[in-house]
């Protein structure tokens, strides 16, 4: 078996040990970064996303497979900067204002990162100028709201106005998602994108960072 | 201006109306589990024989639609009647946010003459309690009011009373802010801040109930403990041994209190409406060929009639099943994808996927709240359970999938609706309320690290 798909198989599992000791044997024995990055690590959360989506695994088994992969990420961040790998793209996340359910956002941002994407996590209870204020700043190309209320998810609607109002509506794309959350609601706001589980929702992030 | 024929009878509806808004409206009640945000599907009635969504259909002509009758929930109380009316009476009311029970109370023999239950007319604005806070925050308390008083007032009727008596109302928070049509918007986020908590007496006619003179509500706890709860404690009461009693209350916000002689803590674990059905796709509410008791050899539907879904207490029974037999590994994985109990029910993968959000939720906040308190199972004298299905609930397949933990299924004890007798007893015996609500401390789960880890590795099933 080549030491990819190995990582590929331990990150899947959620053996984040193994997964550790085998990125530092690939570093030790020459291979690049991105590649072990690529095929390794984020093949691995990809084998995981499309089950998740299919609903054969579900939040306990995403979840140790992020933390595997993780561990192996945190490894290979500085030689990924050493050799100037660039990111997917880069997006900002949170939980809508007056919300704190955090579960499902951070699953979403697991599986952008397993994209490849840089995720700036803004957590829970997040304000509409919090969300634009951060796309400004960091430079992000999507910002992502989830909202698990029915009483909070109108606060989307609010960030895509906010957004107009600061003038960046044009460059930043808006992604909506969490329960209650439909289609139809992502139009109704003006927001450019629902999805309703994490997997779907990273690929179409990939779609929108291009 | 378009005609609109409903089972038979005709009603105007303008252009552009919505389906449900009519139904809503002219009292037909179909219920809307989700508040027409459109994503439950079990608002579906068929318009010129075709089905459609009622939240979601428009209507630009002459129709003619087919609704199911909303059936009465089936809800045990668990009261015991007397039927012997005396000189000093006085109503009970608690007020569900499914159901609604109204006792008349003997103040004499401290004893239940006769309780009647209802469905909660409000069903039709959303199942659960953030859906009608939903509606509140959007048209105002008004209309949910006048809807449950012309409820409460049916009710009263029933009882044929010749004179005025007082009447005590317990309920969730939510619930009692819309009696007194106080605006609930503010529970809907965080920080969650409920309008009032203490107890509330106002004036019977004032409130336009009629065959009473005052309306005293219970005292709560925060915004999602409320006085059906504080009821609840005082019917189970404190024990006197220096360990704890627990009281679960099994529903869609699913209130855990664990209280002592010395300390009290309580949460609300939100569990979701799985175990009323609303968000399992054959799942229903208690009502008329509900599946309420399975097991491999015999499956018990409500009224005996054939089956047309699974309600809560079937559901928990279908999962222990699934689980003993290993269709579903310890994951929850279904590998043949759908499991069929009826040609007409079957349970599937997303099933079990709410199943696990919502049975983890109970469970976690219950060791949680162990946790903060530092005991363990043992320190537990009895663990109460109520709510609308706790009368049929088998605790060990309870156990089994998860629900509640396996330590204390011997210490448990179905109370069915401690919110109307522990109201009761308030009523007969006007016993000290404070002790419930003074110290008792209300424990944020959404904060809480030990909640966080337990809630995803409590997902699991246990396997043998
Ligand atoms: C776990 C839970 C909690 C936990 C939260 C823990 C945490 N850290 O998040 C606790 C117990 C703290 C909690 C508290 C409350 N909860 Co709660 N909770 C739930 C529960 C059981 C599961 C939610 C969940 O985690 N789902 C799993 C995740 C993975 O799914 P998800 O979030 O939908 O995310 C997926 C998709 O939607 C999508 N997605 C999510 N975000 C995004 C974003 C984007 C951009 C995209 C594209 C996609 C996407 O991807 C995810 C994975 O596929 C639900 C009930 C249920 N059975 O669903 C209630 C529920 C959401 N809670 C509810 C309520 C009312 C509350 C409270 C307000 C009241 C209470 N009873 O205490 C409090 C307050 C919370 C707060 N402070 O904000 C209600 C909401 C009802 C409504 N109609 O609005 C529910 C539905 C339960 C109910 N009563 O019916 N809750």
């Amino acid at each position: 078996m080549s030491i990819y798909l190995e990582i590929s198989e331990n990150v899947q599992c959620g053996k984040a040990k193994i997964v550790k000791e085998l990125v530092q044997k690939a570093i030790d024995n020459g291979l690049p970064a991105a590649q072990i990055l690529n095929e390794g690590l984020i093949s691995g959360m990809n084998v995981i996303g499309e089950k998740f989506k299919n609903n054969e695994v579900y939040v306990p088994e995403v979840l140790i497979a992020a933390r595997a992969m993780d561990t192996g990420v945190k490894i290979l961040k500085p030689l990924l900067i050493e050799d100037g790998v660039q990111s997917t793209g880069k997006v900002c996340i949170g939980t809508v204002q007056g919300d704190m359910h955090d579960i499902g956002k951070n699953l979403v941002k697991m599986m952008m990162e397993g994209k490849g994407i840089e995720v700036i996590d803004l957590g829970t209870d997040v304000s509409p100028k919090t969300f634009v204020d951060t796309a400004i700043e960091h430079n992000c190309q999507v910002i992502c709201c989830s909202a698990l209320l029915t009483t909070t998810m109108e606060v989307m609607g609010d960030v895509v106005k906010e957004a107009e109002r600061a003038g960046i509506r044009d460059k930043v794309k808006i992604m909506v998602g969490g329960a209650p959350v439909t289609e139809e609601f992502c139009k109704q706001i003006g927001a450019d994108k629902y999805t309703s589980d994490a997997a779907s929702a990273a690929d179409a992030a990939v779609e929108l960072c291009r | 201006m378009y005609k609109v024929t409903v089972n038979g009878e005709v009603l105007t509806a303008d252009d552009g109306m919505l389906l449900s808004d009519l139904l809503i409206k002219s009292d037909k009640n179909v219920e809307h589990p989700c508040g027409g945000n459109g994503t439950c599907r079990k608002c579906i009635v068929t318009v010129n024989g075709k089905e459609e969504l009622s939240c979601r259909y428009i209507i630009k002509s002459d129709i003619t639609v087919l609704s199911p009758d909303s059936e009465k929930i089936i809800s045990e109380t668990g009261a015991e009647e007397t039927g012997k009316t005396t000189e000093n009476l006085c109503y009970v009311l608690d007020i569900g946010t499914t159901t609604l029970a109204l006792a008349l109370v003997s103040l004499d023999d401290k004893k239940i003459i006769k309780v009647i239950t209802r469905t909660n007319p409000q069903r039709k604005f959303g199942a659960d309690v953030m859906t009608r806070i939903d509606y509140c925050r959007k048209n105002g308390a008004c209309e949910l009011q006048k809807t449950i008083i012309s409820e409460i007032n049916s009710m009263i009727s029933e009882f044929d009373l010749q004179k005025s008596v007082k009447l005590y109302v317990s309920g969730n928070t939510t619930m009692l802010h819309l009696l007194f049509g106080i605006d609930c918007s503010s529970i809907g986020v965080a920080p969650y801040t409920p309008t009032f908590l203490e107890s509330k007496s106002e004036n019977g006619y004032g409130l336009g109930i009629n065959g009473i003179d005052t309306a005293e509500s219970l005292p709560s706890i925060s915004a999602f403990v409320g006085a059906d709860i504080v009821a609840g404690l005082s019917y189970i009461g404190i024990p006197k041994s220096g360990k704890y009693n627990l009281l679960v209350d099994l529903g869609t916000n699913a209130e855990i209190c664990l209280f002592s002689e010395h300390s009290a803590l309580c949460t609300a674990a939100a569990a979701g409406p799985c175990f009323e059905g609303a968000n399992i796709s054959c799942g229903m509410s208690a009502t008329d060929g509900a599946i309420y008791s399975y097991s491999k050899n015999e499956i018990r539907t409500v009224g005996d009639s054939p089956a047309r879904g699974v309600c809560g207490t079937g559901l928990v029974d279908i999962i222990a099943e699934l689980v003993c037999g290993e269709v579903i590994d310890e994951t929850g994985f279904m590998e043949c994808g759908a499991f069929e109990i009826t040609d007409e029910v079957s349970i599937n993968q997303i099933d079990i996927r709410q199943y696990q959000l919502a049975k983890s939720a109970v469970y976690s906040a219950i060791v949680t709240l162990l946790q903060i308190e530092g005991i363990s199972f043992d320190d537990v004298e009895k663990m109460y359970i109520s709510g609308g299905f706790s009368a049929k609930i088998n605790i060990e397949n309870a156990v089994k999938t998860g629900l509640l933990p396996r330590e204390l299924a011997h210490k448990c004890i179905a109370v069915n609706n401690s919110s109307l007798l522990g109201t009761v007893k308030y009523a007969c015996e006007k016993n000290d309320l404070t002790v419930y609500t003074g110290n008792t401390s209300y424990i944020d789960l959404s904060q809480n690290p030990v909640f966080s880890e337990l809630f995803i590795d409590s997902m699991m099933f246990e396997t043998e």
